[in-house]
């Protein structure tokens, strides 16, 4: 058996034939089994999902109860099998409820690892490493130039910037569904105890974080605050609020962005970005390398992000390695901003 | 080095000019001296020695780094000092946390804190000062060997910082004016503070190449005249 029996690449994602189902498919299908809740893989309007819980809540939150025409959750470590594959969810470390999906079929395993990365994060459930055959890896961050270093050092250096600039109000950008959470969380592990305040795009799900248990302090609408107030706090708002109109309410903000790509001089310009924060929730180049290595898999397939350096670094080492051309994936922030907006709408 | 780095890396995103004095009277007024002397000596580019040329940069990097993927990310970051210092791995951890990869994701972290911590203890010991004296004396066959062992030794932006400093111009939108009003505004808070800087800052003056100094009259002690040149410009 070829492991393109198992999975097929197609450009709505991958394909499992001898089970029925597309793994994160970008258009609607009549089984799709979702990796994360980001929007760019868990869409809306799918007949039968398979997601975590964590997962199904999210979209629920996301895209109300229509979102698909049935949903059927599954824990880490649990195995469904759907046609003639068996289906193994393991943790992705990327976000609430993240998982890498194992399909195996007749002794081969492939792993879907959708988004990941292999460092802490007290918001979720830390990254599994599975072995097998077939890795078919995110590259989102993949080139040389991209190590995110330390996220503790990243928030002590916006602390320091928040008590040296005690009359201006710092506002951090950042992904709404897990960055949001995970930048509050370790704000809280560095001793911050005042209240955060939030844009109204990311309340439900941080409130939705809270009810799972994870512990993010006092936070705050930032639209119930006013000018003088604002003064000397930090407020979290998805990326493509920074420089509209509603960044005006602050007092001369510091904008800051919390993502990976502000490791680039040149991206952080483009969004006009004062205080450039490296904090990733995917894997940078060494854990991509690292974890390649790891799952000892032979046959790599790369997709959303910079699959070329990842295919020629693969080769180079002695493994099979091709780039999957499937569309609609990595653009996370674009898509996240055009939900967001649409949120807004509804929201304030 | 590392608390400089942080300086020009803020300076370089932050826009308004009183937001600028603010960071860089800060950093006087936290940083000892002499290395403060020569970071307003840096800012206000008073120092002057002989700069390292792209291309033996690039050759150091080419050591390195894989030729495909040092194509592919300067293609990506458009800037050589830049793309150099993201890409660089220092040779002393070079392997440990990532090929003897443990299978449990809390290993790879703890030692991947470990490698932090080595770093930032290294740029605590690299100083500012230190840099500016040895490449003010180093010989032209001596530089790539000294850069690299630097660059082992710092993180992206002090990587960063470095490659501006030797490669000439920093480019972070501080001109000497600027820099000179932030030092000064240290007086407004405490006045003894500017009583420590004094010399640092008369020395940047001179060094600037308008009060030359008279015979007879105390040398600069930390910056012998064979370190840093006045400059013929001025």
């Amino acid at each position: 058996m070829r492991p393109e029996d198992i999975l097929l690449p197609t450009p709505a994602g991958v394909y499992c034939k001898i089970g029925g189902f597309h793994i994160d498919p970008t258009q609607p299908v009549d089984k799709a089994v979702i990796t994360h809740g980001h929007s760019d893989h868990a869409r809306a309007g799918h007949g039968a999902v398979l997601a975590t819980q964590e997962t199904l809540d999210l979209m629920l939150l996301r895209y109300g109860t229509n979102f698909a025409a049935s949903t059927q959750a599954i824990r880490y470590g649990e195995t469904v099998t759907l046609g003639g594959a068996r289906v193994t969810f393991h943790p992705a470390g990327h976000v609430l409820g993240s998982a890498q999906i194992a399909v195996e079929a007749n002794g081969l395993r492939v792993v879907a690892s959708g988004d990941y990365k292999n460092v802490v994060d007290p918001t979720c459930v830390a990254f599994e490493l599975v072995r097998c055959d077939v890795f078919i890896t995110e590259a989102t961050f993949g080139l040389p130039i991209f190590r995110h270093g330390n996220a503790e050092a990243e928030i002590a250096k916006l602390l320091r910037s928040v008590a040296l600039f005690p009359d201006r109000a710092h506002l951090v950008g950042a992904y709404s569904l897990g960055k949001a959470q995970r930048v509050i969380a370790l704000i809280r592990e560095a001793g911050y105890d005042q209240p955060i305040y939030l844009h109204g795009a990311m309340e439900k799900i941080t409130r939705y974080y809270e009810s799972r248990g994870i512990d993010l302090g006092r936070f705050e609408l930032a639209r119930a605050a006013n000018k003088a107030e604002l003064a000397g706090t930090i407020t979290l708002c998805p990326p493509s609020t920074l420089k509209d109109l509603w960044s005006r309410r602050f007092p001369d903000p510091v904008t800051c962005f919390a993502s990976g790509w502000m490791r680039v001089r040149a991206r952080a310009r483009q969004h006009l970005v004062e205080l450039p924060l490296v904090i990733s929730d995917h894997a940078d180049w060494d854990g991509l390398t690292a974890t390649i290595a790891a799952t000892g898999a032979s046959d790599i397939w790369v997709t959303h992000g910079q699959e070329e350096a990842l295919v020629h670094w693969s080769v180079t080492r002695g493994l099979q390695a091709r780039p999957l051309d499937i569309l609609g994936y990595g653009e996370e922030d674009e898509t996240d901003g055009a939900i967001q907006n649409a949120n807004l709408g509804r929201m304030s | 080095m590392n608390r400089f780095a942080e300086l020009l890396d803020r300076l370089a995103y932050e826009p308004g000019r009183n937001n600028k004095l603010r960071l860089m009277t800060d950093y006087f007024r936290s940083t000892p001296d002499p290395e403060r002397g020569f970071a307003l000596a840096a800012l206000t580019g008073a120092l002057s020695f002989q700069h390292a040329k792209p291309r033996m940069i690039r050759a150091l990097i080419a050591e390195r780094v894989d030729p495909v993927l040092f194509e592919l990310s300067y293609d990506y970051v458009g800037d050589l000092s830049e793309t150099i210092a993201l890409m660089w791995k220092p040779r002393t951890q070079a392997g440990t946390s990532l090929q003897t990869w443990d299978a449990s994701p809390s290993a790879c972290t703890r030692a991947l804190e470990v490698d932090h911590g080595d770093v930032s203890q290294g740029h605590d010991k690299l100083l500012l000062s230190s840099v500016v004296t040895a490449l003010s004396s180093l010989g032209k066959s001596e530089l790539p060997g000294q850069l690299a062992r630097w660059l082992d030794r710092l993180d992206e932006t002090g990587r960063w910082a470095l490659l501006k400093l030797v490669t000439g111009g920093l480019r972070i939108g501080v001109s000497a004016r600027l820099a000179k009003t932030a030092a000064a505004a240290l007086g407004d808070k405490d006045p003894q503070e500017v009583e420590l800087i004094w010399p640092d800052l008369r020395r940047t003056v001179r060094l600037a190449g308008r009060p030359r100094p008279q015979a007879g009259e105390p040398r600069c002690h930390v910056l012998p005249a064979r370190d840093a040149r006045p400059r013929d410009r001025g």
